[in-house]
């Protein structure tokens, strides 16, 4: 078997996270809800998570990390909680749905969305998201690299624009968390919204919200807190604000030894290897005369090793089924929850392939697999 | 490899989907779960795909399968 659907989650991860899950279940209670032993163990290990991640993500305070049940939880919060009856918000037509639909359930509400259009290649245009941010704009949701071209977003870039005229800059990091520096502070970054399954190797059900301490997150969820108990409403400093019940303290275990493992390895390193895979099995399948590849090819520094494409006007569908069917190899095929990207790109039908690369991926496997569209090719234009 | 010609069943949630599947291996019906193919307008993101020759098997599940539709001419490796 050869997976290809690290966008999705990751399959490949370092046995440390496995029995670092399996050790916190044998060992960890409900963190905060007791002085004693076990309880303090699992508070002081979501303490050093956060740190760890506050350091990652160059947010400053441990206490602005919030965990989460993954990204699309961490954009529900940030959404809801910054977008009311009047706010003027912004987004792209690259985005996943766990920003679109968020979005659209606030426009329905009273905000007032509007959607910077894409080029050709599915990037944005920076001089056009200043002239928008001019016009005023309170609000300006992003991903940081698409999940189906695999474009990075200049993070730096957009901070800026959004700091010239006021524009709180959320951001979605759930494909480049642990895969490209992120710094909140250099970029502006007022809340940057992360799961833990992709490139952080953490389990599923884990994620988090980090907070600037210029916003005020106000709670999404009620409940128990841990401390405070009289109170009728939920604490309002971060984290517990955010945190209502018992958090995944086994899946953060998890995520912790993912951290452990990436910033042992360098995450330079690890977007480095994942590139060049992709751009190994492009020069492998690159002399097929009617494969379209998507997004922009024109550096490394721009992008994460995903790679989108379509053979002729054949479903993108079809092909994905025959690689798993017949050969074992696992990539998504259809519109990968970004509708607005595929309607840009003329692809709302047909969809397109999606191999996203693990760099614990050899070269063969990455070989195999252009291999196995080749033939697949060859079986449909002469077979 | 030769593409050849399937039936494909479709269903309103993935649970109806492998519920389906599960009755579909106790039948021993020669089939799987693919995406779901673009011509197809309703349905969640999978469905079951048979080979053609197997209708009659595949009518005796649909009497207590819960499902949205039936297609056929969709074309498989």
């Amino acid at each position: 078997m050869i997976y290809l659907d690290s966008a999705a989650t990751s399959y490949y991860r370092p046995i440390e996270v496995a029995d670092a899950v399996h050790e916190a279940i044998m060992k960890l209670g409900n963190p905060g809800r007791g002085s004693y032993n076990c309880s303090m163990s699992a508070v002081r290990m979501l303490y050093d998570t956060r740190v760890m991640l506050s350091d990652l993500f160059g947010a400053g305070n441990p206490n602005s990390v919030a965990f989460t049940y993954n990204v699309t939880h961490s954009l529900n919060i940030a959404i809801a909680g910054l977008c009311k009856e009047g706010t003027r918000a912004l987004t792209t037509a690259m985005e996943h749905n766990s920003v679109l639909r968020p979005l659209y359930k606030a426009q329905k509400q009273g905000t007032n969305l509007s959607i910077l259009p894409l080029d050709e290649q599915g990037r944005i245009d920076y001089d056009m998201l200043d002239s928008r941010l001019e016009q005023g704009v309170d609000i300006f949701v992003c991903t940081h690299a698409s999940n189906v071209t695999g474009n990075v977003n200049d993070i730096y870039k957009i901070g800026e624009i959004c700091r010239k005229y006021g524009t709180i800059f959320v951001l979605d990091a759930a494909q480049t968390a642990g895969l490209i520096e992120i710094n909140m502070e250099m970029a502006n970054i007022a809340v940057l919204c992360f799961t833990g399954h992709k490139s952080l190797l953490g389990p599923q059900g884990t994620g988090g919200i980090c907070v600037s301490d210029q916003i005020f997150m106000p709670p999404y969820m009620c409940g128990g807190s841990g401390i405070r108990s009289f109170d009728r409403e939920q604490p309002l400093s971060m984290p517990e604000s955010i945190e209502a019940g018992t958090t995944n303290a086994h899946g953060v275990a998890g995520l912790k030894a993912g951290l452990q493992y990436i910033t042992h390895k360098g995450i330079s390193t690890i977007h480095d290897r994942e590139v060049a895979l992709a751009r190994r099995f492009i020069e492998r399948i690159e002399h097929l005369k009617n494969i379209k590849i998507y997004g922009d090819w024109s550096s490394d520094e721009n992008r994460v090793g995903i790679v989108a494409l379509n053979i002729g006007d054949y479903p993108s569908f079809e092909i994905a089924d025959a690689l798993s069917y017949k050969y074992d190899i696992m990539v998504r095929a259809g519109v990968h929850c970004a509708p607005l990207l595929h309607k840009s790109m003329g692809t709302e039908r047909q969809g397109m392939l999606r191999f996203s690369f693990s760099h614990f991926l050899s070269d063969e496997e990455v070989d195999q697999a252009a291999d196995a569209l080749c033939e697949i090719y060859e079986e449909l234009y002469t077979g | 490899m030769k593409r050849t010609e399937h039936i494909v069943v479709t269903f309103e949630g993935i649970t109806d989907a492998v519920a389906f599947e599960k009755l579909a291996n106790q039948e021993e019906i020669e089939g799987r779960i693919i995406p779901l193919p673009p011509v197809i307008d309703k349905g969640c993101g999978i469905c079951y795909a048979l080979k053609k020759g197997q209708e009659s098997r595949l009518k005796n599940l649909l009497k207590e399968a819960k499902y949205l539709g039936v297609y056929d001419d969709i074309w498989l490796f």
